[in-house]
């Protein structure tokens, strides 16, 4: 039931992420809210459940977002199986609603970007190290201060 | 047997990633084929379907400002226009008495844009055309400013349209004033690029670039955008154009789909070629029997 949840939560954050992405993009660049909730995932269920996640959820994204079949599959895949050595079951909680969870994201956006934008310039004219940078970079920073309104929102029920 | 299902469980992790990233790199490798096409189809079907149900909410910022650009665009197109059908009459003459044949018209189908889907550098638009309104991949898209696109996939009712601010497109282009030919591609940022253009060749800041009479897809002539600013290549005798598209892509709302078949075309000349090459293959090794 919990994982149905978890699939439910993907798929909308994944419509979210392709219907009004835009509308939060500054010059191009978009948070990746899908990211956002792998990191999650892995850091309360484990290595396994993020690869898998990050594996199905990436798929349906390349699916709907027109993107190159299996890139994003790929690297999210890559990102959760990276952040998975991270996963501590005794301080879940805590590393959920501290900056652990902001320094993960960083890390996974980092993986994550960087492989993406490598599979989709490679065989083409375009130079992988400036694409990266402008958007793997960038974009990757822009996802971490997403990231900040839903630790913001765990630590406030800590306190409650 | 049991030592094994021991050794895959205790290495779960790894034995997952390496299952995911072959399974992963054998989509990445049939991504481009027809074969996924289906799939493509029954994705743009899905979310065009989801992006019209709430295409129809304005935006009463940007239809004030557009109100009154269209107010000014209409003043300056109906002087443009007397223009126009002045110099077809002169050009319809001329090639009359040059004995050129006269150029194939378009036709062109009017399209709303429902959604856009701006993820990863792989812009998109979706239009409300598909199948059923004789819409194919690969057919031009175009605003009165300019080059949209192109089709990419469409499903009976929406076709999803390549924006020129996706990696995955290169247009054969050339420089209006000059014919400086080249080809455009966009790497990010706002503009255009058209890559290693000779230093020798004449090109300038405000240039007007156009589709070229050689693109496949495109019909030669259509606005692309103009020249920026150019890029020198230090130890090189090319350097990048950098071009600033004609049509405001995000914030386009109506597009033209011109539904000539270019690519049919020419591939029904080129099998038209192949099988006269093959006939006197044929009548010449007949020939040589004798």
């Amino acid at each position: 039931m919990q994982y149905l949840i978890y699939s439910g939560l993907g798929v909308l954050l994944i419509i979210i992420q392709v219907l009004v992405g835009r509308f939060l993009s500054i010059a191009g660049v978009s948070p990746d809210f899908l990211l956002i909730f792998l990191v999650w995932v892995t850091m309360r269920e484990g290595q396994l459940v993020g690869e898998i996640g990050g594996f199905t959820l990436g798929l349906v994204l390349d699916i709907v977002s027109s993107s190159i079949l299996g890139a994003q599959a790929l690297s999210k895949t890559a990102a959760c199986f990276s952040i998975g050595y991270f996963f501590n079951r005794e301080r879940v909680e805590q590393n959920i609603r501290n900056w652990p969870f902001l320094l993960l994201t960083l890390l996974a956006s980092v993986i994550n970007n960087f492989l993406y934008y490598f599979l989709i310039t490679r065989g083409s004219a375009i130079t992988f190290g400036d694409f990266a940078f402008r958007y793997g970079a960038v974009g990757a920073l822009y996802t971490v201060f997403i990231a900040i309104f839903p630790l913001l929102y765990w630590s406030r029920k800590r306190t409650y | 047997m049991r030592r094994f299902l021991d050794f895959l469980i205790a290495f779960k992790e790894y034995v997952a990633l390496t299952v995911f990233v072959a399974a992963s790199l054998t989509m990445i490798a049939v991504s481009r084929t027809t074969d996924v096409m289906p799939l493509r189809a029954f994705a743009t079907g899905l979310v065009g379907a989801i992006q019209s149900t709430y295409a129809w909410i304005p935006n009463p910022i940007s239809l004030s400002r557009e109100n009154r650009e269209l107010e000014a665009k209409s003043i300056e197109l109906a002087a443009e226009v007397g223009r126009l059908r002045r110099a077809e009459v002169e050009n319809r003459e001329l090639r009359r008495l040059l004995g050129i044949a006269p150029r194939p018209d378009w036709t062109l189908v009017t399209a709303e844009v429902v959604g856009k889907t701006t993820t990863f550098q792989r812009n998109m638009l979706t239009i409300n055309l598909g199948a059923s309104d004789s819409m194919f991949p690969g057919m031009a898209v175009i605003t009165d400013a300019g080059l949209v696109g192109r089709i990419y996939a469409t499903s009976e009712h929406f076709s999803l349209v390549q924006m020129l601010f996706n990696t995955d497109l290169r247009i054969a282009a050339k420089i209006a004033r000059t014919r400086v030919e080249g080809i455009i591609t966009w790497e990010g940022g706002p503009s255009l690029m058209m890559r290693d253009v000779p230093k020798a060749l004449d090109v300038q800041r405000g240039d007007l670039v156009v589709s070229s009479e050689y693109s496949s897809f495109f019909p030669a002539d259509v606005a692309i955008g103009t020249v920026d600013s150019i890029a020198p290549s230090p130890n090189s005798l090319t350097r990048h154009v950098m071009v600033r598209p004609s049509v405001d892509f995000f914030r386009v709302e109506h597009v033209y789909v011109i539904r000539k078949d270019i690519t049919k075309e020419r591939e029904h000349l080129l099998l038209e070629e192949k099988g006269q090459t093959e006939e006197k293959a044929q009548t010449d090794q007949k020939g040589a029997r004798k």
